[in-house]
């Protein structure tokens, strides 16, 4: 799992380089946002923007992510493409979630 | 003749209306291999973005099903989507020969309302009913040993 992070306005912003997360990804991307959520506090962002395709795998593993940071680490959501944000509107889990930069604002704008 | 694991031949299958049939080993990286082909596959029919985004979501949520509850584990187990476009749907039939569905009847998936309190969230349990939002026409038979679930994807 391809993953870059950095602080930005003291939030983590956590960039998934993949173009999918699905039932063959979905444990490593887990385990990989642990790895990088270990240390510091804050909001943590993740962008999604190059994500094409995530499957209910996907999305147990994001909210799955969410509750392991707990309720003083939210986790916002940048970047959904058109697929990803469907499966999030669809499942309604579009309303847990901050969601930034959907319909093409930008992260930078978002953080 | 183009043979059914030929890309060019399944494209060309897909615009004349016959059936696309992928083969595929039952685990998640055979599930994602069996899409990236159906993606080929259907690129003659110059559908839309949202419509392959459904199709993708059906064909994942259907196979991942598949590999997780009817082989539950095992390694050794394939599944047959085949699939052919009519007018404004894209006709789907998957099979295997893993366990029956439970009751004999493909799940209704209900969503469960979202709890306000974070821990209590689900990490699961959406696949059935997303492939219920996109779908129509949802038939599950069980055939000798093997499933066989018949649905159709609107595409508009």
């Amino acid at each position: 799992m391809n993953m870059a992070h950095e602080i930005v306005d003291g939030k983590l912003v956590i960039t998934v380089n993949e173009q999918r997360i699905d039932a063959a990804s979905a444990v490593e991307f887990k385990d990989a946002v642990r790895d990088v959520t270990r240390e510091g506090s804050g909001p943590v962002i993740l962008d999604l923007s190059q994500v094409e395709f995530l499957d209910s795998s996907g999305l147990g593993a994001v909210v799955a992510s969410m509750k392991l940071l707990g309720p003083d680490r939210p986790l916002e959501l940048a970047n959904l493409s058109p697929g990803v944000a469907k499966v999030f509107r669809l499942t309604r889990m579009d309303s847990i979630f901050t969601i930034h930069g959907a319909d093409g604002e930008g992260v930078a704008r978002a953080v | 003749m183009p043979s059914d694991t030929n890309d060019q031949g399944e494209a060309a299958a897909t615009v004349m209306g016959k059936p696309v049939r992928i083969v595929c080993a039952a685990t998640p990286e055979g599930v994602r291999a069996a899409l990236a082909t159906a993606h080929r596959a259907t690129r003659g029919l110059n559908l839309g973005p949202a419509a392959w985004q459904n199709i993708e979501i059906v064909l994942a949520e259907v196979m991942n099903n598949i590999v997780e509850h009817a082989y539950a584990g095992r390694n050794d187990a394939s599944i047959e989507v085949s699939f052919v476009a009519a007018p404004g749907k894209l006709d789907c039939v998957t099979r295997d020969s893993g366990n029956a569905m439970p009751d004999g009847r493909a799940p209704e998936g209900i969503l469960r309302p979202l709890s306000d309190k974070l821990e209590e969230l689900p990490e699961g349990g959406f696949g059935w009913y997303l492939i219920r939002q996109l779908t129509e026409r949802m038939e599950y038979r069980r055939v000798d040993d093997r499933n066989e679930l018949n649905f159709s994807i609107p595409l508009n």
